[in-house]
């Protein structure tokens, strides 16, 4: 099988870049559903939704995807073909605190399940969402 | 004689204790300086890459009469200073109390002038601004270098929610830019309305120098105010708005002809998702909450380091300072000693002669 053809890839936080990788193929959690790219996809900014982001290393070694937890952001495929994604929070796996996680998804699933008053039903979902997305990030899921 | 050795020496040990003190806080400062630097300098790249996102948008068109883009004659605008909690930072806060009642005097000229609603973040500005009697609308006191992104979020939330309620007309930034350890600048931004398209590269509180640029284009924006009231009290404010950036413009311009005019042309559109308006609508608040993230930053890094500059300074000084008295002393000890000697001979000489 011929090399395929691999675009570099970033993803930078408020806080700093979390990431810089040439990749051959990613796949992003669009607000719309997930979208995915190789390289020469066409210009493309995507709204996101928490999830997580899959993508493929290139280069000899590399295989499978690896796994990043997003709490929503933007993604750009921008017109030279780089792929950029700036994201409220960005955590590779190895920096999820599995615990804090997990207590967040208790929380949400809490507030859904028994919705009083002043529970604010997209806010807890979102919550849900973002745990459940670091949660699968780090393979806990 | 004695006694003046005495009070040299007790003055030498009182500047050594003062000494030790200007030392500690310019290790504190320098720790805290490293940390605050490190992350002000590495969250510029998300301001850098967001402000380029949205200057691609834009003129992508999909920004066509944002409600946060729109100016308008400015009846009331919103100032947010950034000072430090504490002084003992050289002129940190005084370089900001001078910017700030600089900008208010501008803003508060001719006519029909605008109210001003102040809110401060940081001791420092809170005393000052209210021992001149100037309200306060909010103050935000001892904020955490960690809390910071929080404060930024909730600002950002508030300012936006008033702008588009009609409350605030224009909301401008007032804080130090950090761009050396050495030197900390004044840099007033105008957060909304979103700086428009053709400044939209200017407006982030970026490495670049954008000092003066914001500077000037808040005060064209409070003259545009003025002077489309005068002229037909109407319409939008486009024409005094596009003049007053006008400058910025070609600032941004010339930036952006490094990457090619190509980038700039319509050809290069978008696939937007969901919609090139929604996520227009996405990515302007998420702008005004970075754009003010990236100010407290830069303020936060600034102040560590005027304030490490100026205890630096102050050990040196007490260097000095012991040096000349401990002279003082040997000089004040020999004295004494050479009298005790003439006295000594005198006496003798005296005894000689019977």
């Amino acid at each position: 099988m011929a090399e395929e053809p691999g675009f570099d890839f970033q993803v930078i936080s408020p806080a700093h870049v979390v990431l810089r990788e040439r990749v051959t193929s990613l796949i992003v959690p669009g607000a719309r559903g997930a979208v995915g790219f190789w390289a020469e996809h066409a210009p493309m900014l995507v709204a996101l939704a928490p999830g997580v982001v899959k993508y493929r290393g290139a280069g000899p070694g590399a295989s499978g995807f690896k796994l990043l937890a997003v709490a929503g952001g933007f993604f750009e495929f921008s017109p030279d073909g780089q792929a950029t994604l700036l994201a409220d929070t960005a955590e590779l796996p190895g920096e999820i605190d599995v615990a804090r996680a997990e207590a967040a998804l208790q929380r949400a699933r809490k507030r859904l399940a028994r919705p009083t008053e002043e529970t604010d039903i997209s806010r807890a979902e979102v919550a849900l969402q973002r745990a459940q997305a670091r949660l699968r990030a780090a393979g806990k899921q | 004689m004695a006694q003046a050795v005495r009070d040299i020496r007790r003055r030498i040990k009182a500047v050594k204790s003062t000494q030790q003190i200007t030392r500690a806080m310019q290790m504190v400062a320098a720790a805290k300086l490293r940390k605050a630097q490190t992350r002000a300098v590495s969250a510029r790249a998300y301001a850098t890459k967001l402000t380029e996102l949205l200057g691609r948008l834009t003129s992508d068109g999909a920004h066509a009469g944002h409600s946060l883009l729109t100016a308008r004659p400015a009846r009331k605008i919103s100032v947010l200073l950034v000072t430090a909690d504490r002084g003992l930072a050289g002129s940190y806060n005084t370089n900001l109390f001078r910017r700030t009642e600089a900008a208010l005097d501008d803003f508060r000229r001719g006519p029909d002038a605008p109210a001003i609603e102040l809110s401060v973040v940081g001791r420092k500005g809170r005393d000052y601004f209210r021992r001149r009697g100037q309200a306060i609308a909010r103050e935000d006191i001892a904020v955490a270098d960690d809390d910071l992104a929080d404060l930024a979020r909730k600002y950002a939330v508030r300012l936006i929610d008033r702008f588009s309620r009609g409350e605030t007309d224009a909301v401008v930034v007032i804080y130090s830019r950090f761009v050396s350890t050495m030197q900390q600048k004044p840099a007033q931004v105008r957060l909304l309305p979103v700086a428009g398209p053709e400044s939209a590269g200017e407006a982030a509180p970026g490495p670049a120098g954008e000092s003066q640029a914001g500077e000037d284009e808040a005060a064209g924006r409070a003259d545009g105010g003025d002077e489309t009231r005068r002229v037909d009290g109407g319409d939008e404010v486009g024409g005094a708005e596009g003049s007053g950036e006008a400058g910025d413009g070609e600032a941004a311009g010339a930036e952006s002809g490094r990457r090619g005019p190509v980038e700039a042309e319509a050809e290069l559109r978008y696939v937007y998702e969901p919609g090139a308006r929604s996520v227009y609508s996405l990515l302007l608040p998420k702008f005004v909450t970075n754009q003010l993230f990236q100010a407290f930053l830069e303020a936060r890094a600034s102040e560590y380091a005027a304030r490490m500059t100026a205890m630096a300074a102050a050990t040196d000084n007490a260097d000095d300072l012991i040096g000349r008295l401990t002279q003082e002393m040997h000089h004040a000890r020999q004295a004494s000693i050479t009298q005790e000697i003439m006295e000594l001979v005198s006496g003798a000489e005296a005894l000689k002669e019977k």
